[in-house]
């Protein structure tokens, strides 16, 4: 929905109105009119990432009005953003297919596609549940695993429903029964929120994390590496936007559950010789071992750094000894060039996802790139490092 | 008209505006509307060139004829500058090609539609970005291909500003619900005109900007000081700094303090836009707040936030 916040206030209209319902319908005329125009055709197809966190108290009215009134054709632009900005990222091509003049069947074919793809729910798996479950079981189709899914609804404190945009990221601390959801657009900017996950129950209903998160006056980040253990959410690295400019980061901070504060720890390096490279999109793994709190840092995307105009994935394998009472993070980066094999495979593919078991790190998923190892396709440059 | 098409020489253009068109020939041709077009057209090079990395203009002029009523000294200037690199006999060989002059972004930010900018920009050159934000209640083309355009050359045909140029891009805001605020603005910078400018890649933003969008009264826009910062900040990071900002206001007819010849124009929309949009885009500058946003200004295009 191209809903801009902040639209002019005044008056509602008879029927289904909100605030600012006219300036909104005319610059989705507008921007829908350059959508075939051979210079700016972009601007009425951009992933509007921030657009669908506003007003969602008119969404569903806002929704039910357009299909009630099918003689509504140049809402149909928008409706595509909304569905754009859902989680699964639907295929906007798809749906541009449709015709804009578009018969009562193909709204309804939309609207299909909106209630599977614009949702505010998530699946959880209930970790004692899952216990209870013998390993043989644990087929796909078997009915004792899907037992052990719990289907959520998500709602923001006025049970306003949460639909997370495309620079969302969350990360369940089981331990604690609590999913904290970052940079959920609410009330016109990117706030982090947590869910106490109630098992049994359908909805969840978000707070605000009590601390603005990294601190206050800094900018929001993006694509940030999440983990947790030992009580904290660790955020690491990410990509801060401004405006017009996106810059990497090499901050690292966690939320600690029990003082329920964020804390930005003092960096310092092992090797003074090996500097830290900020990035984003890195994969991170909280790791406990004979007493010792270590933070692991894998791989991570770079709009920084530049050779011959494609930017780098960063092979890097770091780690930090976290020593939470002082607050100190003592960085070490781990040779490579020191193993036996020259070929080290390409570890990890950015943004996967790690977690400790025993004394090793299992790694899931990621981003893949076909020629992998030492170099990426089209527009990235592998960095060996 | 006839004998001013006619004319080939300057001195005959000069004397032909000066006997039959005084008001032309005073909105051009006299020393004060002169030398600001020239210091524009020097400011102007001197930004291209990296001379100079940013400007901010305290100088304020309006036209007295009925054809110049939205007229802009920026875009006279821009134009000018075009004119002066494209045209003019010295340096023959190194002059560029109308499709190789550097490109411009012209942002038009005064709250009212200007075809007359539109016009006098694209005459020397195709390398300019207009990105012209207004108030749709003040005229330009129809977007839905029912009404008629709303223009002081409407006769001519539909969408004539679109075929000028692809380059042009038009936002009319509808303003009826009450006035458009900050948040809406930053947020139409946001989605639509920092990606456009950056897409375009000017060598040059020049943006003329009404600077009396205070909060105070029954006005369509309102910004704060601290938004435009904000706004610019973004704009000066996307052309590095290459930003020229020119405050440009309509002037309330009676405010005139030289004769104007409004009356003579025959065309409808210029009678329209007489009557309902230059009271209200002709409102005074607020002190008070012209001041913050030049103080913000300043800070923003010297690299301070």
């Amino acid at each position: 929905m191209k809903k801009f916040a902040g639209s002019p206030r005044k008056k509602q209209k008879s029927g289904f109105s909100w605030p600012g319902a006219a300036y909104d319908r005319q610059l989705v005329r507008v921007l829908d009119f350059y959508s075939s125009h051979p210079v700016y055709n972009y601007l009425g197809s951009r992933e509007l990432g921030t657009v669908v966190g506003f007003n969602q108290e008119y969404y569903r009215e806002y929704l039910k009005a357009i299909f009630q009134d099918s003689s509504a054709k140049h809402y149909l632009n928008s409706i595509l953003h909304v569905v754009n900005m859902s989680p699964h990222h639907f295929a906007l091509d798809t749906l541009r297919q449709f015709d804009p003049k578009a018969s009562r069947c193909k709204i309804n074919e939309i609207q299909k596609a909106i209630n599977i793809f614009g949702s505010n729910t998530i699946f959880l798996v209930n970790p004692k549940c899952l216990e209870k479950i013998a390993c043989e079981e644990l087929f796909p189709e078997d009915t004792k695993l899907k037992s052990a899914i719990s289907k959520f609804k998500l709602f923001f404190p006025d049970h306003i429903p949460v639909y997370p945009i495309q620079q969302s990221q969350y990360i369940v601390d089981y331990a604690n029964n609590q999913l904290f959801y970052f940079n959920l657009y609410y009330n016109g900017r990117f706030t982090h929120f947590v869910f106490q996950i109630q098992w049994g129950k359908e909805t969840l209903v978000g707070e605000p994390l009590e601390a603005p998160f990294p601190a206050q006056n800094s900018p929001t980040f993006f694509d940030i590496g999440l983990c947790s253990g030992s009580n904290k959410i660790f955020c690491v690295y990410g990509q801060s936007a401004d405006g017009a400019s996106s810059t990497d980061s090499d901050r690292i901070f966690y939320y600690d559950q029990a003082k329920k504060k964020w804390f930005e720890p003092k960096i310092i390096a092992a090797d003074p010789l090996k500097s830290r490279i900020a990035r984003h999109g890195v994969t991170c793994c909280f790791f406990e071992d004979s007493g010792r709190s270590i933070l692991y840092v894998f791989g991570g995307d770079s709009n920084q750094f530049e050779i011959a105009g494609r930017t780098m994935i960063w092979n890097i394998v770091e780690f930090y000894d976290i020593d939470f009472k002082k607050n100190i993070m003592t960085h070490h980066v781990i040779d490579k060039g020191n193993y036996s094999y020259p070929n080290i495979a390409f570890l990890p593919y950015f943004h996967s996802h790690a977690i400790q078991t025993g004394n090793k790190i299992m790694i899931f998923g990621g981003k893949h790139f076909n020629r992998s190892v030492y170099e990426t396709e089209h527009d990235k440059v592998f960095c060996y490092r | 008209m006839h004998q001013l098409r006619d004319s080939t020489t300057l001195h005959e253009i000069e004397e032909c505006l000066k006997r039959d068109h005084p008001l032309l020939y005073k909105d051009f041709a006299e020393m004060h509307p002169f030398s600001l077009t020239v210091t524009l057209w020097e400011i102007i090079q001197k930004i291209i060139d990296g001379l100079h990395p940013s400007c901010y203009c305290l100088a304020s002029h309006s036209y007295s004829h009925y054809l110049n009523l939205k007229l802009s000294p920026a875009a006279l200037g821009v134009s000018y500058y075009y004119f002066r690199t494209l045209y003019t006999t010295s340096q023959v060989a190194d002059k560029p090609r109308k499709s190789e002059a550097p490109k411009i972004t012209y942002l038009s930010f005064t709250g009212f539609y200007s075809e007359i900018d539109i016009d006098v920009l694209y005459q020397n050159a195709d390398n300019v970005q207009v990105i012209m934000i207004y108030d749709s209640s003040t005229g330009g083309p129809s977007f839905n291909g029912t009404e008629p355009d709303r223009d002081a050359r409407a006769s001519e045909s539909q969408r004539r500003d679109f075929r000028i140029s692809n380059n042009i891009l038009l936002l009319p805001l509808d303003c009826s619900d009450g006035r458009v605020s900050s948040k809406a603005i930053k947020e139409l910078f946001e989605q639509v005109v920092y990606r456009a400018i950056r897409s375009f890649r000017p060598e040059l933003l020049v943006v003329n900007h009404s600077f009396n969008f205070h909060p105070e009264g029954n006005f369509p826009f309102a910004l704060k000081a601290s938004a435009w910062q904000k706004i610019l900040h973004n704009l000066c990071l996307i052309v590095s700094y290459k930003i020229l900002i020119f405050p440009h206001k309509l002037v309330a007819e009676d405010e005139y303090a030289l004769p104007n010849n409004f009356d003579s124009s025959e065309s409808l929309h210029l009678c329209e836009f007489r009557s309902k949009a230059l009271p209200v885009y002709s409102r005074p500058w607020n002190s008070g707040y012209f001041e913050d946003c030049f103080v913000k200004s300043l800070e923003a295009l010297s690299g301070k936030i």
